[in-house]
């Protein structure tokens, strides 16, 4: 609910490119959550690249190249708006992995040069903690930024992206294994 | 001092390591030594110790601190806070703030020239460099560069001044007799991080979008090498022999090392989350490196390339610009 309200409450601005002139300084964004299943499951849930289904704001993904290097999806939103990401790192071992947003509409997500690592690792009960980290520039590159694209929303909306998503995964993963 | 008995021998030998890692820890990094790491989370500077290896003190400065340069005699310390369009002034010794300005619109990038007169502040919104009067902040000249001036580094002369024009992917070079630029130099994607030889000799410019590093002939004023680096290269520093050449790779939480002569990668290091600020202190024994993920100043044996320590700084460092002094 909380994404849906940051993700189609601004009005219509221009797409942003990665590496586009952004703010003065970034932001980061870490939420970690505990998970009753093994890190295998938990990997082979989030670790494709080109499936979100397990994201409940994510409608549909399109994309090109799996799960290598240089491969690109892009995700339709529920409710309309995309986001064009590409895969920077894949690492099957540490089941981790590394991409960047390549371009958004800052209406969509109000961030610029975003980039992100999701990975699991194993938790001292057998479990898994899935840990999810952004970094980023928020959506107005110059001083003095409206509220809707200061620092503080583009903090806020990452943050619910997360919440949302690693919520639905957690319980999606923990029904499935009782 | 001489013991006859094995435990005695044994005791003293311990004595006499504790005596011999003292002196040459002193030799390395002289007493009074510090890193001034700037972070950016916390609008605060971390003054940190680098014999002890401790953080001696947590400066509040203005918004979202972010470059820093520190005299050569260490006695002063320049933060630049680009939210709050402040530069602030520490004393080295006693690290109070003795002075602040309003400085443009987005202060970033700052240097000092050998000489300590002249501090130089890269705007990173009106794209300018100002020349400021180190002892009061009192504009002396108002220089006009490429888009987004961010690294900005003299010559060990202090003839030239070499900006960083991160949006438009060139390198403006200024003669600091008259502020008048005399050359624009196409370099690789997005420069941002830019460090100068202590020969005189080179000049070099990290690449954030090409990841790569540009090697600038201090003589012709041309792009002489490209070396390829990690992902998103961000800051540079170098050896006071100007023989090795290190460079953070944010995206890959790296160190790149350069043999400078060779003009190619050495070694790729694992450093920490999102490596940033980086520099090499006078002596040559180690580099300093800031984690803005990580929240720690990692320090690194410049010769064994091995981590030996990691110091907890404030929220997001950035540590961007010589944050020791003499370093470069």
């Amino acid at each position: 609910m909380r994404i849906s309200a940051a993700l189609y409450v601004f009005a219509l601005l221009a797409w942003s490119a990665t590496i586009a002139a952004h703010g003065p300084s970034r932001q980061k964004v870490v939420v970690e959550v505990q998970i009753t299943a093994a890190p295998d499951k938990v990997w082979e849930k989030i670790g494709n690249f080109q499936d979100m289904s397990w994201h409940p704001a994510v409608e549909s993904v399109v994309g090109n190249g799996g799960n290598s290097i240089g491969a690109t999806r892009t995700l339709t939103l529920k409710g309309g708006g995309m986001i064009h990401e590409k895969l920077d790192k894949y690492d099957t071992g540490k089941q981790a992995l590394f991409y960047r947003i390549d371009k958004v509409d800052v209406t969509v997500l109000p961030v610029t040069n975003y980039s992100s690592w999701l990975n699991v690792k194993p938790s001292a009960d057998g479990g898994s903690i899935v840990t999810w980290k952004g970094a980023f520039y928020r959506g107005y590159p110059n001083n003095d930024p409206p509220q809707e694209l200061n620092d503080q929303a583009a903090v806020d909306a990452v943050t619910g992206v997360y919440n949302a998503g690693l919520n639905s995964l957690k319980s999606a993963l923990e029904n499935q294994t009782q | 001092m001489r013991s006859t008995g094995p435990h005695g021998v044994i005791r003293v030998s311990k004595k006499l390591i504790v005596v011999l890692v003292l002196l040459l820890s002193s030799t390395w990094v002289s007493a009074g030594s510090y890193a001034f790491v700037t972070n950016q989370g916390d609008n605060s500077v971390s003054v940190i110790d680098l014999l002890d290896r401790q953080v001696q003190a947590t400066v509040q400065v203005g918004s979202k601190p972010a470059g820093v340069a520190v005299s050569r005699d260490s006695l002063r310390v320049y933060i630049t806070n680009p939210e709050s369009k402040e530069v602030f002034v520490l004393d080295g010794r006693n690290h109070r703030v003795v002075a602040r300005s309003m400085v443009g619109l987005g202060p970033l990038g700052i240097a000092l020239g050998p000489s300590g007169r002249e501090v130089f502040v890269a705007d990173w919104h009106a794209d300018v460099v100002y020349v400021l009067n180190a002892d009061n902040l009192d504009q002396l000249a108002r220089i006009q560069v490429g888009d987004s001036p961010s690294g900005l580094v003299l010559n060990p002369s202090g003839s030239l001044l070499f900006v960083a024009n991160r949006d438009e992917n060139m390198v403006s070079v200024v003669d600091t007799k008259n502020y008048q630029k005399v050359a624009e130099i196409l370099v690789g994607e997005r420069p941002f991080g830019i460090a100068a030889s202590r020969n005189g000799e080179r000049v070099y410019v990290a690449n954030v979008a090409s990841n790569d590093v540009s090697v600038i002939d201090c003589a012709s004023l041309e792009v002489i090498a490209t070396i390829p680096v990690g992902s998103t290269p961000y800051a540079i520093a170098l050896t006071p022999d100007s023989r090795r050449a290190f460079v953070t790779n944010q995206h890959d939480n790296s160190i790149s090392v350069i043999d400078t002569e060779r003009r190619q990668v050495i070694l790729e290091m694992e450093i920490g989350e999102f490596p940033e600020g980086i520099v090499v202190e006078p002596g040559g024994r180690f580099v300093y490196i800031a984690n803005w993920f990580g929240n720690e100043l990692v320090v690194l044996d410049a010769e064994k390339l091995q981590i030996v320590d990691r110091i907890p700084t404030g929220e997001s460092p950035r540590a961007f610009g010589i944050f020791v002094a003499g370093g470069s």
